[in-house]
């Protein structure tokens, strides 16, 4: 039970520190953990995630914008099209091979963070 | 023009989160940064405010249909958004010129998470 506490508390700090450093949710890293580290059942691992995603984010943007680091009139297109396309996917959710899905989004992922990369090289 | 691209880029991130439950913030961030030509740590801070409002309508959902361990998420909760705060402090201290290269690594290793990692089955 203690130990089960302090594995809550590192992951926490793990996906929180990534979440404020690079801007985003952490998801990719917290569904895997709930499910292998902390035993959270598969349906619940999503939810779960989320959950805890939305106070990160939320700190995370406060922080950015008391920094200056923030476009509040970029936020309305990105949100309106985020909000139509998770209530989308969620309902496409069961009928998409998600194995298949993660496999050309994970390849794609890789392409986009070379090309990010590439120029810091050459600098 | 970027107000259409904005929707298009949220549409797509939005797409992804739903229907695999992660994927946000890794379009949101290159999205805005090598099709909008947004500032690095702007992109940031907006990605996090969209994330904000996406994974409060999710847990919303999920939470009625009984899918939160709410007791899992209360523990993970403190230490995760005083790091995320602490996370933004640093990243402010970071040059956009390194803090670029840093996100495109962070864009490797989630590919390489999401195409070999334990997902949920359905």
């Amino acid at each position: 039970m203690r130990r089960q506490v302090l594995v809550c508390m590192l992951i926490g700090a793990a996906a929180g520190m990534i979440a404020g450093l690079l801007g985003v949710g952490g998801g990719i890293f917290l569904v895997p953990l709930l499910v292998g580290v902390l035993g959270v059942a598969q349906h619940q691992a999503h939810g779960t995630s989320l959950a805890v995603i939305a106070p990160i984010a939320l700190v995370g943007a406060i922080t950015y914008a008391i920094l200056g680091h923030m476009d509040w009139a970029l936020i309305l297109g990105l949100a309106l099209g985020g909000l139509v396309g998770v209530v989308l996917g969620a309902r496409l959710m069961m009928r998409v091979p998600a194995r298949q899905l993660r496999w050309i989004f994970g390849i794609f992922l890789v392409f986009v963070g070379i090309y990010m990369i590439i120029p810091w090289l050459g600098s | 023009m970027d107000i259409a691209i904005g929707i298009g880029i949220g549409l797509l991130a939005g797409l992804l989160a739903g229907m695999l439950g992660v994927g946000g913030g890794v379009i949101l961030i290159p999205g805005m940064v090598l099709l909008l030509g947004v500032e690095q740590h702007t992109a940031q801070g907006v990605s996090l405010a969209v994330i904000t409002l996406m994974a409060l309508v999710g847990t919303f959902t999920h939470y009625r249909q009984e899918n939160v361990r709410l007791r899992v998420a209360l523990w993970i909760i403190p230490a995760a958004v005083i790091f995320s705060f602490l996370g933004g402090l640093v990243a402010d201290t970071i040059d956009a010129s390194l803090l670029r290269p840093i996100f495109g690594a962070l864009l490797i290793v989630t590919g390489i998470v999401m195409v070999l990692g334990r997902w949920p089955r359905r």
